[in-house]
């Protein structure tokens, strides 16, 4: 499947709903490091770009639970269309809560649950009151036998997630929980779609993650904005997550 | 006083034991605002419903302006002749309410003041209210806040919403399509609204919104205005939701003068009343109007609140202090921690400023940086609007603390030029590196958490500014 013949087109799903936490700063990096590109923001309601052209990269930050149940039905009349993307290899992030809307099913506290799109096969608890805080430092290998990449990142939410992705996790964490408290794999994997917990942002605080999205986008020529400053970033991050015993609190 | 469910020997246990607290803090001059109440719940794990209450207790709530609502609020009584307690020096979750009953109490538990204006923490609605109805609850506002403990507004709404009395008198933001919609089970409501300002915006203003869709369907707001962030006027073009009327409406302000009117609603006539105020920022509008809608509710006369307005009580200065040293400006501005729209406001505050301007930035709490393995989550820095500091008037930036090197990021994704931004490894360094003599006012914007920080990194600077004139 080509890529849209418009030039480099970033579909941000929802972004009305996707500001929480500092998610956005993932889109204001790729801003930066795509000065040229063209974002296009769906809100709900909207017919997605993707319905019938072929982004380049889409991205879904994390957002409210009542949000979530919206947008998981603002996209199921594109489930199809987004596995098919997905198959196809077009470039997807998913950070902070947005992964969920992804899986089977989201329970709630109460019992009740909400129908996700089932385009990945796990289940989302939600626990409020609980909150599950943690920093991660874990490694994403782009294909068996290539250099792995370091991420850091934060996890804050109140949901646990029932699945397996041991063959399809986004990271393998040295530091911080995964899929839930049992798990030190983090995410889930299909192709160029990841989808994370980790939550803020991501990319800012992860060069060579935005390189490696760059270079699946076919942007290979893009430099990475503000690149030292981002370096520096990154480590001092890695280096503090690495201390015993470091971690977020309330 | 109000007498609550019967007394258990643990309670008396619980009120010695914290007495005991109270006089050791004392003893060794210590503030401890807490204590108290975790002593009295590691005894009486529901000493709160068992320690009588005031006669008429208000609480003020909401994710900005809380602590300056309720301080207002309490000085107007006081200023008014009413006895009252405050959690001023206490914490507002519930072991700091707790701590202030104790301190008000007898031994026995009964109530020594009849009056409680207390801040409530918004989570802490939850271990609270149903133990400590209050008479009188003001919201003020709800916003994105910390998001390690707070996830989002809708969370909180969630949580205060609940928990909140049919028979409480609610005073609503009227402005706030989020908070406004607080506890439909309750009937008792009044709002208060700011009519039209000359400097409005036609959309939510910042980086981020916390009011970029309805809260209640999701679809989309069309805005009228708004005042201050998201605060303003809108209706959801999909289900129709929009602000409620107000009975107390304030209709003008007289910046030259210092003084707003108001409008009240509730009776024949709607009645104008002008107050005072001291700073203009629409923050300080907000918080004043809220105390004195909250004061009126209370009994207090148009006139008492006028004349207490007027001149003996006003927003206390703490969290903007200018001090002019030489030719120069030294200014401390708080902000609020992992808090984007505080944060905001503060930069909006400094760019609005006249002159040219140094800033230095030690947002990151202080307490977090005394322990080692605890980390700031850094989401935050990317919903406050580091954008406001691209001015030309800006001509420096020094950064120091936990977040520094992220916050450097920040400013040059915002495209603040590095070559005024400088990283300092501590507050000495960073006030070293200030070059105040090529600016008009030199701005250090702290966290509320870093008070004393602040305070010592403004005394370095001006003994330096003073000791450099000496050197002339």
């Amino acid at each position: 499947m080509s890529c849209s013949d418009t030039g480099t087109v970033i579909e941000v799903l929802y972004p009305e709903f996707g500001n929480q936490a500092g998610d956005n700063g993932n889109e204001m990096y790729l801003r930066a490091c795509l000065p040229d590109a063209t974002f296009v923001h769906t809100s709900y309601g909207d017919t997605p770009y993707l319905a019938d052209k072929v982004p380049s990269l889409v991205l879904m930050c994390g957002m409210t639970e009542m949000q979530q149940d919206i947008a998981a039905r603002g996209l199921a009349p594109y489930r199809d269309r987004l596995v098919e993307l997905i198959d196809a290899g077009v470039p997807m992030l998913f950070t902070g809560s947005a992964p969920e809307v992804l899986g089977t099913s989201i329970i709630n506290p109460d019992g009740t649950s909400v129908e996700g799109l089932g385009i990945l096969g796990f289940v989302t608890h939600r626990n409020m009151p609980k909150r599950y805080l943690d920093v991660v430092v874990g490694t994403f290998v782009p294909a068996p036998g290539e250099k792995p990449i370091e991420v850091v990142g934060f996890k804050i939410q109140f949901t646990l997630m029932e699945g397996r992705n041991e063959s399809s996790f986004f990271l393998s964490d040295e530091v911080g929980f995964g899929l839930n408290e049992r798990s030190r794999l983090e995410g889930f994997r299909k192709n160029n779609l990841i989808a994370t917990w980790l939550i803020g942002p991501l990319l800012p605080s992860n060069p060579d993650l935005v390189r490696w999205i760059l270079d699946v986008m076919g942007e290979t020529d893009a430099r990475l904005a503000f690149e030292n400053e981002a370096r520096r970033a990154h480590d001092e991050r890695a280096k503090t997550f690495r201390l015993p015993g470091m971690h977020l609190d309330i | 006083m109000t007498t609550t469910t019967q007394k258990t020997p643990r309670f008396y246990l619980a009120m010695l034991a914290s007495k005991a607290a109270i006089g050791a803090l004392n003893l060794t001059h210590h503030r401890g605002g807490q204590v108290p109440g975790v002593v009295a719940e590691k005894i009486d794990p529901d000493f709160l419903s068992h320690i009588d209450r005031p006669e008429r207790v208000v609480f003020v709530s909401g994710t900005n302006g809380k602590t300056t609502t309720t301080n207002l609020l309490s000085d107007l009584l006081v200023d008014n002749g009413y006895g009252l307690v405050t959690n001023r020096a206490g914490g507002n979750i519930c072991t700091g309410i707790e701590s202030t009953l104790i301190k008000n109490a007898s031994v026995s538990g009964a109530q020594r003041e009849s009056y409680a204006v207390m801040e409530l923490d918004e989570v802490s609605f939850r271990p609270v209210l149903p133990r400590l109805d209050p008479e009188l609850l003001v919201v003020t506002n709800l916003y994105t806040d910390t998001f390690t403990r707070s996830a989002d507004p809708d969370y909180v709404f969630g949580i205060m919403s609940r928990y909140i009395s049919a028979d409480t008198r609610l005073v609503l933001n009227a402005d706030d399509l989020i908070s406004c919609r607080m506890a439909p089970q309750n009937h008792n409501k009044v709002f208060f609204s700011i009519a039209g300002l000359p400097d409005d915006t036609p959309d939510p203003q910042g980086i981020v919104c916390d009011l970029t869709a309805c809260p209640e369907c999701g679809g989309r707001l069309e805005y009228d205005y708004c005042h201050l962030r998201h605060l303003g006027r809108a209706r959801c073009t999909s289900c129709g939701l929009t602000n409620p009327e107000a009975q107390y409406v304030m209709t003008s302000v007289d910046r030259e003068a210092h003084t707003f009117t108001v409008e009240e609603r509730l009776v024949g006539g709607c009645p104008r009343n002008t107050y005072r105020f001291g700073t203009y920022t629409v923050a300080n509008l907000y918080n004043l109007f809220a105390a004195t809608v909250a004061a009126r509710e209370m009994g207090l006369s148009p006139e008492q609140i006028a004349r207490s307005l007027d001149g003996r009580v006003n927003i206390t200065a703490e969290r903007y202090m200018e001090r002019k040293v030489g030719k120069s400006r030294v200014v401390t501005i708080a902000s609020k921690g992992e808090n984007g729209t505080a944060t905001s406001v503060a930069f909006d505050t400094i760019r609005k400023e006249p002159g040219t301007k140094a800033v230095v930035l030690m947002l990151s709490d202080a307490h977090m940086a005394e322990k080692s393995t605890e980390v700031e989550f850094t989401g935050w820095l990317y919903q406050a609007d580091y954008e406001y500091l691209l001015d030309p008037q800006v001509r420096q930036i020094v950064v120091v603390g936990e977040t520094a090197t992220d916050q450097v990021l920040r400013m040059s994704l915002a495209g603040i030029d590095s070559a005024i931004v400088t990283h300092a490894d501590s507050v000495p360094e960073a006030i070293a590196a200030v070059d105040y003599a090529s600016v008009d006012t030199t701005f250090i914007a702290f966290c509320v958490s870093n008070v004393d920080v602040a305070r010592g990194a403004a005394d370095m600077l001006s003994k330096r500014i003073e000791e450099a004139s000496h050197e002339l």
